[in-house]
């Protein structure tokens, strides 16, 4: 039998605020335990939570990238439940009035040389706190906690069971991973559990209109994680269905080891989250103004972003794709493009000689020396045919190490200007040929493709200071 | 009103109170008495008043984005029924 796949995502992202969500402890990852704590994050009685006005603003930010209807009336909720990670015995949540509603995530899949855009419905964005750290394997007889990330504001986008392959909802996952970290409003980070995934996942007989029994896998940390989570679990789901069987609406566990879904043991605790308003916190009111401004402090997206560079930039789509996976790198990118107007330059120098470094070196691009005005100039150069493409390589390199120097200066004192003048040229080309006599012959015999050979022999010469164009239709000249 | 025993152990599960079953059995009762005042208030046609969810009718009351710790490791755990040096400690959890 054949099925239609329906998953649908649940994406936890903390929030990148210096303070908690409700009390003014710091936000950090890691540090000695309970040392970002407070009497808000340790519910002690009598105390009264009061709102962090950068999460809603980084809420707002993420609705509007996405697109989504911002709530202009939103107040939190209480979700009741007794677990010693949240020593309130309720988490503060938004479930009545999310703030975000709507929305869509919009991405391209490359698959080979081919990309294929997607677009993924936004159910909704609410704003809620994260728990605090259970550590189950200090003491045979007691769980340990560390309320250090007790309140970390988190916002919890749920998307509608709108996505029909693993790699769509992986891929989906790495577009907010990207959009978060545009906006600068969380490190994206899932090693380290700032950014998790629910993972739902459905089958239903093939075009039929009624939803299957879905199965939840928790926490899901690696994207990478997540394709393969629901690979193994669309595959197990259609063997009990052709066997007969029925899903059990559940909540599973991927072991990436393995590779395999588990069941995990819920205990019969009749949970019942009784939610309702938060008495505590005051509504939240927003004005059109208020949701402008919002928009006025955010960057570009990364959507609009490939648009200008592939379409009016005349950038390759590939190249397009890969510039705006990052956000520092665009800013690079559309820097060194306020100098000179070749864009296709600019764009290859980033993806490959200034990448390559970075990768090398295991850097970040604000981190790289050169700045965008200086590539520009060489490039510039490049192009006036001051200097060659290959005396530009070895001139970045020397500008790595020297990034303020002049370049033409920088260029003249390690003989790196282009040489026009033939008359080196032709006594450099001579001696190329007297030297290779043989290959001589059989490029004379029809052998074409050694003139490649013989413009390196000159460019080897020249130290990389000719025009291997030049040098090109001077050696064919020579050898007709 | 009526109130069934199972709704009272469901409650008394979410609420953490065990309950012997003669105090199940009052607490129906008092249950029960419980609903049939408050269902004294049905009596009123709400349909067209907004839910009040505060007292107060202020909106907006934001915190500026600024970190301090007020708290120190050693205050936060000093009144905690169970403890180590970096820890609070309680039963088991996990199964």
């Amino acid at each position: 039998m054949e099925y239609d796949i329906v998953i649908g995502l649940e994406v936890h992202c903390q929030l990148f605020t210096e303070s908690k969500i409700f009390a003014s402890d710091a936000n950090k990852f890691g540090g000695d335990p309970n040392t970002h704590i407070s009497v808000l994050t340790l519910a002690h009685p009598g105390v009264l939570p009061k709102l962090n006005e950068k999460a809603v603003e980084y809420a707002i930010q993420l609705g509007l990238a996405f697109d989504c209807e911002i709530n202009k009336f939103n107040f939190f909720d209480r979700k009741n439940y007794f677990y010693p990670d949240l020593p309130k015995g309720y988490q503060i949540s938004q479930d009545k009035s999310p703030i975000c509603l709507g929305g869509e995530v919009k991405f391209k899949i490359k698959q080979g040389k081919v990309f294929s855009s997607h677009t993924v419905k936004i159910h909704h964005i609410h704003l809620e706190e994260d728990a605090g750290k259970s550590i189950h394997d200090l003491n045979p007889n007691f769980t340990y906690l560390d309320y250090n990330r007790a309140g970390t504001p988190l916002l919890e986008i749920v998307s509608e069971p709108c996505m029909t392959s693993p790699l769509e909802a992986a891929s989906y996952l790495a577009e907010i991973r990207k959009m978060v970290r545009y906006l600068g409003i969380s490190d994206g980070n899932m090693e380290e559990g700032s950014l998790r995934a629910d993972l739902n996942v459905s089958l239903k007989p093939k075009g039929s209109e009624k939803l299957g029994t879905k199965v939840e896998i928790k926490n899901m940390n690696s994207i990478r994680f997540l394709q393969k989570a629901a690979e193994y679990e669309i595959e197990r789901q259609a063997e009990i269905l052709n066997n007969g069987g029925t899903i059990i609406q559940e909540t599973r566990s991927f072991d990436p080891d393995q590779g395999k879904t588990f069941g995990m043991r819920v205990k019969e605790t009749m949970n019942d989250y009784r939610y309702f308003p938060e008495p505590d916190l005051a509504p939240i009111v927003l004005t059109d103004e208020e949701i402008k401004e919002a928009k006025v402090n955010m960057p570009k997206l990364p959507y609009e972003l490939f648009e200008t560079f592939s379409k009016e930039m005349g950038i390759l789509e590939e190249h397009a794709y890969l510039l705006t996976e990052e956000r520092a790198l665009c800013e690079y990118f559309l820097e060194t493009s306020n100098f000179t107007k070749n864009y296709k330059s600019v764009s290859n120098w980033i993806l490959s000689s200034i990448k390559g470094y970075l990768n090398e070196n295991n850097m970040e691009i604000i981190d790289f020396p050169v700045k965008p005005s200086k590539l520009a100039e060489l490039i510039e150069n490049i192009d006036k045919g001051e200097i060659s493409n290959s005396a530009g390589q070895m001139l970045m390199s020397l500008l790595i190490s020297s990034p303020e120097s002049n370049i033409i200066a920088l260029a003249k004192s390690n003989n790196l200007i282009q040489s026009k003048d033939t008359d080196a040229m032709g006594s450099w080309i001579d001696e190329v040929l007297t030297q290779n006599a043989t290959k001589v012959e059989e490029y004379k015999k029809g052998k074409k493709g050694l003139i490649g050979f013989f413009v390196g022999e000159v460019m080897k010469k020249s130290k990389g200071s000719a025009d291997p164009k030049v040098i090109n239709s001077l050696v064919a000249d020579k050898l007709k | 009103m009526n109130i069934d025993i199972e709704t009272i152990k469901k409650i008394s599960h979410l609420a953490r109170l065990e309950l012997k079953p003669e105090e199940e059995q009052q607490m129906s009762s008092d249950f029960a008495k419980i609903l049939d005042w408050m269902d004294q208030l049905n009596e009123l046609d709400t349909s067209n008043v907004e839910p009040l969810m505060h007292m107060h009718q202020g909106v907006n009351v934001f915190r500026k984005d600024i970190a301090k710790n007020e708290l120190t490791k050693a205050e936060g755990l000093f009144n905690a029924p169970q403890k180590n040096e970096d820890y609070f400690m309680v039963p088991k959890v996990k199964e």
